[in-house]
């Protein structure tokens, strides 16, 4: 019996299979489509203090082995989340991760406080790295910045803290080190790639917002490439994401030290694509003759 | 992916997905409470106005509705002759179907705008009642039945066109602008069955951009803030 049990610092899960921040709603929305109790954990859309409209469209655009978002982080606010989505989600058969972001660190601390007392949050993620918000990027690409909003996150809440990078810095892992300072229980390495595409008929940028978040496949060597100084540079455990699409993906990730995965574009190509990772990633193991998927986290580092 | 696909070849598909043209105005439904009955008086005739690519929708749509009795009425638009499509399939379930070209290589030569106003004015006349309008195509010609019909003051169902990532709901990608409340009323929100996001009882923020994919594509289109969506 081979087993995919995952410990990600305080936090048990069932496999190593988790959804992006993004991709996967609020649950509700993909629950007669995705049997959620064969996922490691969901991840929320990212949840903001006071209710946000979002971007104008055009919000997202195709590109070469990927795409390009620039969503603005429509989401119901804080408020109806907890009164809204999180009945479903506590009862719904799987970790629940709720993604956060503030305007200021006082605002990040203050949705942790919030966060907290609700009853059915396994771990709390500050989204420090949207790309597609004024202000969005300028926690994760400041080391003493992205240190100071996890420093007051802690001490805000108990809750494990994940802190989600953006790739789109000089040094990833001087961020990452940042971060575990500040008491950071793990890492999701990375948020998308700042980039864009401009429409030659129309002579403008494609996205109302101009740039938006590249994702996909074609971001995947450079994911994996961040997960690997990420995972030299701290202690904590790494949650891998970015164009992850197949099994032998996730286990690239896997093996590049990287505790647990998360899957975001691939579920839009196919609903199903976080449970058959689960299930590829155990048909991977057997074929090694590897019992237990925690053998191999960070295996490929072993020169 | 489905220009290379050989007959026999195994695809994957997820659907059906989305909200489907509303043809509830055709039907005998009795409203209210149990102190209010208000007897639905069905529409009978209902008119198709596409363009382009827009144009095959509509015929199943008119298939549906010729097959239920209600008289079908069509216009069709195209850039030139050689891209009017699907004429001979609704001129088998219509009444009459008139054509515009741009370039006047065939029909009227112009938009199908051009004719719309006229044509909704006939059928009044002829049949003494609305007649439901059903459209689909590019984004301007939408807004500009849109417009026409709000004047006029008949119904109009659009199906609308957003780049759709996820195609189910999880990404809010493919999204519209929403017809808002005033911002002094602290309105209840117009549609609600239509607004999956309701919000305690309050109109949110969050609202304001609604997803084409589940909210759509088919929706009315005097939910829609014509003025603030992009072409």
């Amino acid at each position: 019996m081979i087993d995919l049990e995952t410990t990600i610092g305080r936090l048990r899960l069932r496999n190593p299979v988790l959804t992006a921040s993004g991709t996967f709603g609020y649950g509700e929305e993909i629950a007669d489509l995705v049997d959620l109790n064969q996922l490691g954990a969901i991840v929320c859309k990212t949840v903001t203090r006071r209710p946000r409209e979002g971007n104008a469209p055009p919000r997202t655009c195709e590109t070469a082995a990927g795409m390009l978002n620039a969503i603005g982080l429509q989401n119901v606010g804080i408020e109806a989340f907890i009164r809204e989505k999180m009945p479903f989600l506590r009862d719904c058969g799987t970790a629940v991760v709720v993604n956060i972001a503030g305007e200021s660190v006082e605002e990040f601390a203050s949705l942790c406080r919030v966060l907290s007392d609700v009853e059915g949050v396994s771990a709390i993620e500050l989204n420090i790295s949207c790309p597609n918000v004024a202000h969005g990027l300028d926690f994760a690409t400041d080391p003493s910045v992205t240190e100071d909003v996890v420093a007051h996150a802690r001490e805000a809440t108990d809750l494990p803290i994940w802190v989600k990078l953006s790739p789109n810095v000089t040094d990833i892992a001087l961020i990452a080190r940042a971060a575990e300072h500040g008491g950071a229980d793990a890492l999701c390495v990375a948020n998308t790639f700042v980039g864009m595409v401009i429409d030659v008929r129309r002579m403008r940028p494609r996205l109302s917002n101009g740039t938006g978040g590249l994702s996909g496949p074609a971001i995947k060597p450079l994911a994996l490439r961040a997960v690997w100084q990420c995972a030299g540079a701290v202690g904590i455990p790494i949650v891998g994401v970015g164009g992850i699409s197949t099994a032998l993906d996730a286990v690239e990730f896997l093996l590049a030290g990287a505790t647990a995965i998360q899957v975001g574009t691939a579920t839009f190509v196919q609903p199903h694509a976080a449970t058959m990772i689960a299930e590829g990633i155990v048909d991977y193991l057997g074929q090694h003759e590897i019992n237990a998927v925690s053998e191999i986290v960070g295996l490929a580092r072993n020169l | 992916m489905l220009s290379t696909v050989r007959i026999d070849d195994e695809i994957d598909l997820v659907g059906p997905l989305g909200k489907p043209f509303d043809t509830s105005l055709f039907e005998n439904i009795e409203h209210g409470n149990s102190e209010l009955h208000v007897k639905q008086t069905p529409a009978a005739v209902a008119l198709l106005v596409g363009g382009g690519v827009g144009v095959p929708p509509l015929v199943y749509l008119g298939q549906m509705l010729h097959r239920s009795g209600v008289a079908v009425h069509a216009i069709i638009g195209a850039r030139s002759s050689a891209e009017v499509i699907c004429g001979a399939e609704l001129n088998l379930v219509c009444e009459r179907v008139s054509v515009t070209t741009d370039d006047g290589s065939h029909g009227h030569k112009g938009r199908v705008t051009d004719l719309l106003p006229q044509l909704i004015g006939s059928l009044i006349e002829m049949n003494g009642s609305l007649p439901v309008i059903y459209s689909c195509g590019p984004m301007p010609m939408l807004r500009a039945v849109a417009s026409i019909c709000a004047q006029m003051g008949v119904k109009c169902q659009v199906s609308l066109e957003e780049n759709m990532p996820c195609g189910i709901g999880v990404c809010n990608g493919c999204v519209v602008r929403a017809r808002q409340p005033f911002a002094a009323e602290k309105a209840r929100p117009q549609n609600k069955r239509d607004l999956n996001e309701v919000v305690g009882n309050e109109w949110s923020p969050y609202q304001a951009y609604r997803r084409v994919c589940v909210e759509g594509p088919a929706c009315w289109a005097d939910e829609i803030d014509w003025e603030h969506n992009h072409d």
